[in-house]
């Protein structure tokens, strides 16, 4: 008998994929300020990371069932996921408002570059790179359901997380119209990221790919989790969601701007990449949701 | 401090489903004709095994665990559940958030969430009753006498003579999660 975990469902697949878009656009603002060649993208980066992670822990919050008890998930940080996740992402949020209100007030100036700046950034790196590993170590310590039960799903989500934030931030920087005419009179930064992104992509295959070879055969519980993912209810969102749209469509026009002209900006396919990106993460994240089977053995099968 | 485990030995049980409904009844469990829900702090589990002619179905009552090293502790942000003195895992009302990690995280599938407390709840072995000298409503009602409760520290004690003489076992033991439930003639 198998038995779908029903518990985590859509607001949880929101929580997982917006907290992975505000580490990817935190870590492009982080690079494009390390590189001093990409301001606007900086500020690009900077303005949509507190809002994605707000947005996440307000779904993450939605879904409890004692809202107002929600000081209580930071009892237990030595032992539970939860509340490591919950101290997380309270002080990279704190941190990320306090950088996006630093922007806001100070729209003219440079953003920091003095010695207290370098490190609110190097803080912000750190705690962007956990938030993203932490969405995957949160199933992947579920030993009752063996789908998730695994340390490729950290990763998975961190290089997920990384291709949405690079997304998110190629969708933002060509439809703004101010960003847009910034863009275009340097584009190297921004070809550099989709040429980042196509890698990323390219890594993300080959780890999914390796994931559900090898969890097909791995026990019942997940092999029945990887037949529904790829020939079962979940086939067309997986397929369709995460391989073409999210995955191939954005690879394809990736690697087009390889080879593109460096001196072009091409607004609509930099468009449908950051969309398609960012349809695929949460597709992603759903479908491995979704897709949780519980432990089965004798005399439960 | 008595170390409380059960045993449930299913050649006695005629799947009746009283512990079922008797622990839906007690506990205040919402109704699923009302709720839609359908759930108890006991699960019921019917699997088939083979194909036919050779088909086999089994009935067996799962409650809580009350596991030595369980997983539902572990993963509670708040401490709501924990692991009490006298073996029982016991569920803290008045700290649970409703994150639902815990039913995530036990194998046995032994929690629910109730929709009308927005809580993770589960079996306690009727503590209450334990105290007060009394058998848990499932004991206390089984028709067959299948289910016994008591101190498996206490090699005398009825319920670890039965896991003795029966060969009862616990179900999944490979996961390391220590379960204090144990079955007889599970196969």
């Amino acid at each position: 008998m198998i038995h779908v975990q029903t518990m985590w469902g859509w607001p949880i697949a929101w929580y997982l994929f917006l907290a992975g878009v505000s580490v990817g656009t935190y870590i492009v603002a982080a690079y494009c300020q390390y590189s001093k060649r990409q301001d606007h993208l900086v500020k690009i980066g900077i303005y949509l990371t507190a809002p994605c992670l707000g947005l996440s822990i307000f779904l993450l919050w939605l879904d409890l069932g004692h809202r107002m008890r929600f000081p209580y998930a930071f009892l237990r940080p030595q032992e539970s996921w939860i509340s490591i996740g919950a101290w997380l992402l309270t002080l990279f949020f704190i941190l990320a408002a306090f950088q996006w209100l630093k922007q806001f007030f100070n729209r003219d100036n440079q953003p920091g570059t003095d010695k207290a700046a370098g490190w609110v950034w190097g803080l912000g790196i750190i705690l962007a790179l956990l938030t993203a590993i932490y969405t995957g170590i949160l199933l992947g310590v579920v030993q009752a359901i063996p789908f998730w039960n695994t340390a490729i799903l950290p990763m998975l989500f961190l290089i997920s997380a990384l291709s949405t934030g690079i997304g998110a931030v190629l969708l933002v920087a060509v439809i703004l119209k101010k960003s847009r005419e910034a863009v275009q009179s340097n584009t190297e930064g921004f070809h550099f990221l989709a040429k980042v992104d196509g890698i990323l992509v390219l890594l993300e295959i080959a780890c999914l790919a390796f994931y559900l070879i090898i969890m097909a055969k791995s026990g019942v519980a997940a092999s029945a989790s990887t037949h529904m993912i790829t020939s079962g209810s979940l086939a067309a969102a997986f397929w369709l969601g995460v391989v073409v749209i999210g995955l191939l469509i954005p690879f394809i026009l990736e690697f087009k701007s390889f080879k593109a002209n460096a001196a072009k900006l091409n607004v609509t396919q930099t468009a449908v990449t950051g969309i398609c990106l960012l349809l695929g993460g949460l597709a992603l994240r759903y479908i491995i949701l979704a897709a949780g089977i519980y432990e089965a053995g004798s005399p439960f099968i | 401090m008595a170390r409380y485990g059960m045993v449930i030995d299913l050649k006695k049980c005629v799947r009746c489903r009283t512990c079922y409904v008797t622990c839906k009844i007690f506990h205040n469990i919402p109704n699923e004709f009302e709720s839609g829900h359908s759930y108890s702090r006991i699960r019921l589990v019917e699997p088939e095994v083979g194909q036919y002619p050779s088909v086999r179905r089994f009935f067996i009552p799962v409650h809580c665990m009350h596991c030595d090293n369980a997983p539902c502790v572990e993963v509670c942000p708040t401490g709501a559940s924990y692991l009490a003195e006298n073996g029982i895992v016991r569920f803290d009302p008045e700290k649970c958030i409703g994150c639902k990690y815990c039913i995530l995280a036990c194998p046995y599938q032994a929690r629910y969430y109730n929709h009308e407390t927005g809580m993770a709840d589960k079996c306690d072995f009727c503590e209450d009753r334990l105290k007060a000298g009394l058998k848990p409503y499932c004991v206390q009602t089984c028709i067959g006498n299948a289910i016994t409760v008591g101190d498996l520290d206490d090699p005398n004690s009825e319920v670890s003579q039965i896991i003795k003489t029966e060969g009862a076992v616990p179900l999944y033991p490979h996961l390391g999660t220590k379960p204090k439930v144990y079955y007889c003639n599970i196969k």
